[in-house]
């Protein structure tokens, strides 16, 4: 009943009371947070929640999204004995169906890395489907696959009986209690606003699904969710279709199938999707459904009378339009907001909001409780997001195609459409007319590879060597072995300058940033466990000031790090210099030759060694030369202030005809970096990897003074490692390599491809990979072992390398 | 036997209902729409008289906008034959006293031996719609049927009344409007839907019914809102407690005599 | 000429309802601001030892067309009369009751003239002697004012919205000769309950209903709970649906419409669709064992206890405090 008595001040405050918002008030108050407060602007669950249709899979891209994942398998079924309340959980197990071989290969090698993560997945015949699923058709399948442990639940029920947990520990819920507006004092949440009286607090939680990102508005943040229809149907009960039978997924035809008790329960994820509330979300929605849409019903109806021929005759009883609320990427926005302390968020569950609900409570309140979540969960952290995500045509347009992603055909490098262009560099026409395919990434328009011809210059993708397989080679090689050129622009930059500039960076950064003006240095920079927070360069360009250079990805997450912890009294300021200046990369044995034809500046070794930088003159411009590379070979980044880069990508191309200069994408440059052995953070080092078992130990620096991370990585110095970052090549030239292939050691199964490319250099894919002992690692374990990857359920032979397989001793650059 | 049943499209019961910015009238936006379910039953009564007869056409005629058109598709996907929509920018302004008109001249055109219609509408209650288009088509008119039997050109309907029920007869062509009871609306099935696709849903303006548009507007209005409010909203009011169910019962009733609800 | 309010007052076998004579109350209270009559019509069999009784509500003047061949309720042969009668006599204004037969004569009378009509009435007001009615819409989510177009003004009254006045005045009794018509619905059979047992859902001033948690056809409780309120007894679409009650009990939006003094709901969950039907009730009182069951939003008062439990100590204490 309404009783508004709303307390005055309350520790916590969690705004949205469907399932996520739920679940972080019971995962809060398991961890002994008492002073818990929840408000729902109207019933529990009203939003999205009661119309979920309650699956709960497992397998997702990562180890630790899948712990994540599996996590609800765990907990759902516990929540009634220890509530009372039942959630209505049910592990009815997982089937998914290929309709082609694309689709199966893609589904061969997630049985590869479901094994390797802990999931039970592998295939079955179509025969055994049938079995399994009496009533369903395998005519027109190529395969299927069997996942015993995936489950589904009933979402309000499991929503009542989270939420009553978190009662029994001392929450409070206040229903018909909106929020309007959120208090913020000295960059930090302190309160809230209700139509029934404030509330002060210390932390503000953000659970309000497509309510979010005016929630965010209030607090001056930018949540870029979306919300679109998304629809199933249930018909009436039908002869012959068993009362729970495995979840089944069809992928290529959009939809799924779940039992509900002797009926069934359909609907999907289609290509092009309609975005639903542009002009905010009505005021009384209220467990309120949607016009029907026959449209969109159709895509679920072809495949559903396709897939289970007896929903011909059966009867629907109910189709169900709901709306939910989708991310540019489709993926969860979990975590601390940047820009803002103790401003937490767990939102835009793009239609998993009940199997990805446990492990976001639980997720969110280790958040609160230590500052960060027990397992790294980049891929859904709000951090990856940009302020400009929150236009809203842009959110509008992107949402058209987020919804289908969950179903489409995961290829790798598999190319977003919609929503494009938004952020170009300066040279971008000059690369479409040199026949560039362009890549899109956090905004950004990156060539990815060119087609000289400027003929075809699409993705057609693969699950082997895909259309640019033979562009990438021209590429590669040509860096190797002649001059390339990159633009590298989307790279984020800042400048950190000020008295206290050396101080702050020395105490966040892992290496020695006392350098002198015009040294770069690569350094980690590390968590309190000595884990990655992210890898960079700091180079200073001047007494008080320096130029950081850290990936696209990351750069709103970088920032927001070093900000924080900036003390309050330093006079250090860090500004975002990404659009002040575009990269071209200059690469390749004849580099120098190149850029002596533009300059008078000395270019050679000794005047210019390798991770040093200087303004030099190029053509008419003086950009930045820095004599680093990310590909293993001998050349300079050159940071060029915006307006000249055109004038030196011109002169460049110009000087370079001679040598044969050959413009590069981001695809070779990933193959050239892995072939040295260079590190992608994400990928290969994350925030719960430290640079020994990355194999980075000499980018720290232990005498130069204090900084975070130092004792934890003593310690661990001290204890020895049990993982450590080796490479491999394949035995065959002609398997392919990307991410999470499992890894076997002498015939077991130790751990994933973190990442992988085809190595042309080599003649053969080459991948990263931690490998494990807990006994301790040592370059004699690690070499004695016999190895082979799986691919698409083959086991490939492969060779381990303590160091790159490609100019070990790094000599290439140094020439 | 060629049955003809008239349709309304309405709010979904849960739907939200927000007055527009005229003031007069609901806005649309949004809107879940659902068939009316006395008019569900009268196409279930429709198609399972045609089932019975073994041939036979059912048509779904409504007045709406063009929203009803996807109406007009679940009725098809149940089974019936033919959809007609009529919709015209001049019935903007539209009360029962115009549907009906509407109804009628749509009717002179169309060949039927039975109308089937719901009693009301449970979007403006106003009972008013088939009385008017029987007297209108001059055919009698049986409402409250809650069973039907057709013998010889005779159609036998049992209705309900205040105190009871009626048997009452009458010739065809008649009109009948539905009441719970009657029947229990299929579902459309699957297949149905596909199908349904396939079949007509022809949209008429008012002069493709021969209606003269001067007919029409504002000033036709038989019956116009003036003004629409939101109903005051009930608030919860007590929980009554006590140690046992004789407590609550005292308390309950003590509180109902000081409200003078009982006496 | 004075502007005069006419009332149809339907009348059965067991006289007027209570609904005739909340219309003519209505229609004094109109009658009155317009200083005009007040005439009540009655048209069926045996009508007259009752007809006198409408003079202690205000009529001025009855008219009254009484035959033995109008016994039974026909729309289109009562219509016919009233078309007549409406014709020589221009009543400004024409109210009705609030049942089915009301309903029915008033839309036939309505479309015969070419006419508004607005059903389900709960206020009236006039705007420069003209009647404005307000009634709810949507399931009663929406409040509308309705202006009435033509001469007469036609509305039906909901039941309970209203209140009885006495007003005895002197009146004039006028026969009127009915002009018989043949019906082309032929009555075959009839399986009636006397009236004087009948509490009609839509005007009962106290509800007792059933639902879900009833668990079968066995309503005796609650009939008995009604008997000593002075009430009858509903249901709800789910017990309904189950079969346990007949569909002329069921309360809600695609059942009756109701607004007692008094609704009291016995393990009814209280779904949007059943609120839409009893929304307007003076008072709800709700019993669920269920906590969270949605009709405890909008009750008046809530308990939350057996059905099965608590009313029986409803009635003992009712019987306790004789009644």
């Amino acid at each position: 009943m309404m009783n508004h008595e709303l307390p005055s001040f309350a520790q916590i405050v969690i705004i949205g009371g469907g399932i996520v918002g739920c679940s972080t008030a019971y995962h809060l108050t398991k961890l002994g947070y008492t002073d818990v407060i929840l408000l729902e602007r109207k019933e529990l669950g009203s939003g999205t929640t009661w119309a979920a249709a309650g699956l709960v899979a497992q397998l997702r891209q990562n180890q630790e999204m899948t712990n994540l994942a599996k996590y609800a398998t765990e907990l759902y079924p516990m929540l009634e004995a220890e509530t009372g309340v039942a959630t209505g959980y049910i592990k009815t197990g997982a089937l998914g169906v290929c309709q082609t071989e694309d689709r199966r290969r893609e589904w061969l090698r997630g049985a590869g890395y479901a094994s390797a993560f802990g999931v039970e997945m592998y295939e079955v015949s179509l025969k055994e489907a049938e079995e399994m699923v009496p009533g369903m058709s395998t005519e027109g399948l190529v395969s299927a696959f069997y996942l015993p442990n995936d489950g589904q639940t009933n979402p309000l029920e499991t929503a009542q009986a989270l939420i009553k947990g978190a009662r029994m520990r001392g929450a409070k819920v206040f229903e018909n209690t909106s929020v309007s507006g959120i208090k913020q004092k000295n960059g930090a949440v302190c309160g809230v606003s209700t139509e029934y009286g404030d509330i002060s607090c210390e932390y503000v939680i953000n659970c309000a699904g497509m309510w979010g990102r005016q929630i965010g508005k209030m607090a001056g943040v930018s949540i870029p969710l979306h919300a679109a229809i998304h629809m199933h149907a249930i018909t009436k009960p039908i002869e012959g279709i068993q009362k729970i039978f495995p979840c089944v997924r069809d992928f290529d035809g959009r939809t799924y199938f779940k039992a509900d008790n002797g009926a069934i329960l359909f609907g999907g994820f289609e290509e092009v999707s309609k975005p639903w509330g542009m002009k905010g979300i009505p005021d009384n929605f209220k467990f309120t459904e949607l016009p029907e849409d026959m449209d969109l019903f159709e895509v679920f109806l072809e495949c559903g009378l396709q897939r289970f021929p007896s929903l011909g005759t059966a009867e629907i009883r109910h189709s169900s339009y709901c709306a939910e609320s989708f991310t540019p990427d489709n993926a969860f926005m979990v975590g601390e907001v940047p820009n803002v302390k103790n401003l937490f968020v767990g939102c835009g569950m793009n239609s998993v909001g009940i199997a990805g609900a446990a492990g976001v409570g639980r997720a969110i309140a280790q958040w609160v409780s230590q500052g960060y979540p027990e397992e790294q969960l980049w891929p859904v952290d709000v951090r990856r997001f940009f302020p400009w995500q929150q236009n809203s045509r842009y959110l509008h347009d992107r949402v058209i195609e987020s919804v289908g992603i969950l179903y489409e055909q995961h290829y790798p490098y598999a190319q977003r459409t919609t929503a494009r262009p938004v952020i170009c560099s300066p040279v971008h026409d000059r690369l479409a007319q040199k026949g560039a395919c362009f890549s899109m990434n956090a905004g950004w328009e990156r060539a990815d590879w060119f087609d000289p011809k400027g003929v075809e210059p699409v993705h057609k993708h693969s699950w082997g060597r895909a259309n640019w397989f033979e562009f990438q080679g021209q590429e590669h090689m040509a860096a190797r072995q002649g001059v390339a050129m990159y633009d590298m622009t989307s790279m984020h930059k800042y400048i950190v300058q000020g008295p206290d500039a050396e101080e702050v960076l020395q105490k966040l950064c892992a290496g020695d940033v006392a350098v002198p003006v015009g040294q770069i240095v690569y350094t980690p920079m590390l968590n309190e466990r000595g884990g990655y927070e992210t890898d960079f360069t700091v180079t200073r360009i001047a007494e008080d000031s320096f130029f950081i250079v850290t990936a696209v990805g990351t750069g709103v997450r970088d920032f927001d790090y070093i900000k924080r912890r900036i003390p309050a009294e330093a006079k250090a300021f860090i500004t975002d210099v990404t659009h002040g200046y575009a990269m071209l990369a200059l690469m390749g044995p004849d580099a120098r030759k190149v850029l002596a034809k533009l300059t008078d500046d000395d270019l050679s070794n000794e005047a210019f060694p390798y991770r040093t930088a200087k303004e030099i003159d190029l053509g008419y411009a003086r950009p930045w030369a820095f004599r680093i590379s990310y590909v293993g070979e001998l050349g300079w980044e050159l940071y060029i202030p915006t307006n000249f880069a055109t004038g030196v990508f011109d002169a460049i191309m110009e000087a370079g005809q001679e040598f044969g200069i050959r413009l590069v994408g981001m695809q070779a440059v990933n193959s050239l970096r892995l072939e040295c052995g260079y590190r992608h953070w994400e990928s290969d080092i994350t925030p719960d990897d430290n640079p020994f078992e990355a194999g980075l130990g000499f980018s720290v620096n232990f005498n130069k003074g204090d900084f975070v991370g130092r004792e934890a990585l003593l310690k661990q110095k001290e204890r020895g490692i049990t993982r450590r970052l080796v490479m491999f090549t394949l035995e065959d030239s002609e398997t392919m390599l990307y991410k999470n292939e499992p890894i076997y050691r002498n015939g077991k199964a130790i751990s994933t491809i973190t990442s992988g490319a085809y190595g042309y250099k080599l003649g053969c894919s080459v991948g990263m990979g931690y490998l494990k002992n807990l006994e301790g690692i040592t370059n004699d374990w690690i070499l004695s072992g016999n190895y082979e990857i799986q691919v698409e359920g083959k086991m490939i032979a492969a060779k381990v390398h303590l160091r790159a397989p490609y100019d070990s001793k790094g000599e290439r650059t140094k020439i | 036997m060629d049955i003809v049943v008239l349709m309304k499209q309405v709010p979904d019961t849960s739907a939200l209902i927000r007055i527009g910015e005229d003031k007069v009238s609901i806005s649309t936006e949004d809107v879940k729409w659902v068939i009316n379910h006395y008019d569900e039953m009268a196409v279930e009564e429709a198609l399972r008289i045609k089932e019975q007869q073994g041939k036979g056409k059912v048509t779904v005629l409504t007045v709406g906008k063009e929203t009803a058109v996807a109406t007009l598709r679940t009725v098809l996907a149940m089974g019936a034959d033919e959809g007609i929509l009529i919709s015209d920018p001049a019935l903007e302004a539209i009360d029962p006293q115009i549907t009906a008109k509407v109804i009628a001249a749509a009717l002179k055109n169309i060949h039927f031996d039975l109308i089937i219609a719901g009693h009301r509408a449970v979007d403006d209650d106003a009972y008013f719609v088939p009385t008017a288009v029987a007297e209108y088509l001059s055919i009698p008119f049986l409402s409250m049927v809650i069973r039907q039997e057709i013998k010889e050109g005779k159609i036998q309907c049992v209705q309900t009344v205040k105190n009871g029920s009626m048997v009452v007869e009458t010739e065809l062509p008649a009109l009948i409007a539905t009441q719970r009871g009657l029947n229990e609306p299929r579902y459309p099935t699957m297949l149905n839907i596909m199908k349904a696709k396939k079949k007509s849903v022809e949209i008429k303006t008012l002069s493709d019914i021969g209606l003269s548009l001067e007919e029409f507007g504002p000033n036709a209005l038989k019956t116009k809102i003036t003004s629409l409010t939101y109903a005051p909203k009930r608030k919860a009011g007590e929980m009554i407690d006590g140690e046992t169910v004789g407590e609550k019962a005292t308390q309950l009733v003590q509180l109902l005599r000081a409200k003078a609800v009982i006496l | 000429m004075p502007n005069n309010v006419m009332f149809f007052a339907e009348h059965t076998d067991a006289g007027f309802g209570k609904s005739a004579f909340e219309g003519m109350s209505e229609g004094r209270r109109l009658a009155n601001q317009l200083n005009g009559t007040l005439t009540a019509v009655v048209i069926g069999a045996g009508t007259q030892d009752n007809a006198q009784e409408l003079a202690q509500y205000g009529a001025d003047r009855i008219l009254i067309c009484d035959d033995p061949a109008l016994n039974d309720f026909d729309a289109d042969q009562f219509t016919s009369i009233l078309v007549d009668i409406v014709k020589q006599n221009t009543p400004d204004i024409l109210l009705f009751g609030t049942s089915l037969n009301d309903k029915a004569v008033a839309t036939l009378l309505a479309t015969r003239l070419d006419l508004g009509v607005a059903t389900e009435c709960l206020k009236f007001t006039l705007q420069e002697e003209r009647l404005v009615a307000t009634r709810t819409m949507y399931g009663g989510k929406l409040v509308a004012q309705v202006m009435i177009e033509g001469k007469p003004q036609i509305a039906c009254i909901r039941a309970n919205a209203f209140p009885i006045i006495q007003d005895l005045r002197i009146t004039e009794q006028i026969m009127v000769e009915p002009q018989l018509k043949v019906s082309k619905i032929r009555v075959i059979d009839k399986k009636l309950n006397s009236l004087d047992k009948v509490v009609e859902l839509t005007e009962a001033t106290v509800i007792v209903s059933g639902g879900r948690a009833m668990g079968g056809p066995d309503f005796s409780l609650l009939e008995e709970l009604a008997d000593l309120l002075g009430g009858a007894v509903g249901a709800s679409r789910v017990a309904v649906d189950q079969g346990w009650r007949p569909h002329s009990d069921q309360v809600g939006q695609t059942g009756k419409v109701v607004s007692p003094k008094l609704y009291v709901a016995c393990g009814i969950s209280g779904a949007m669709q059943h609120l839409a039907g009893m929304g307007t009730s003076e008072c709800i009182v709700a019993i669920n064992k269920d906590n969270q069951a949605p009709i405890f939003h909008y009750a008046d008062y809530g308990i939350v206890e057996d059905v099965f439990e608590m009313v029986p100590a409803i009635i003992e204490e009712l019987k306790r405090q004789g009644r």
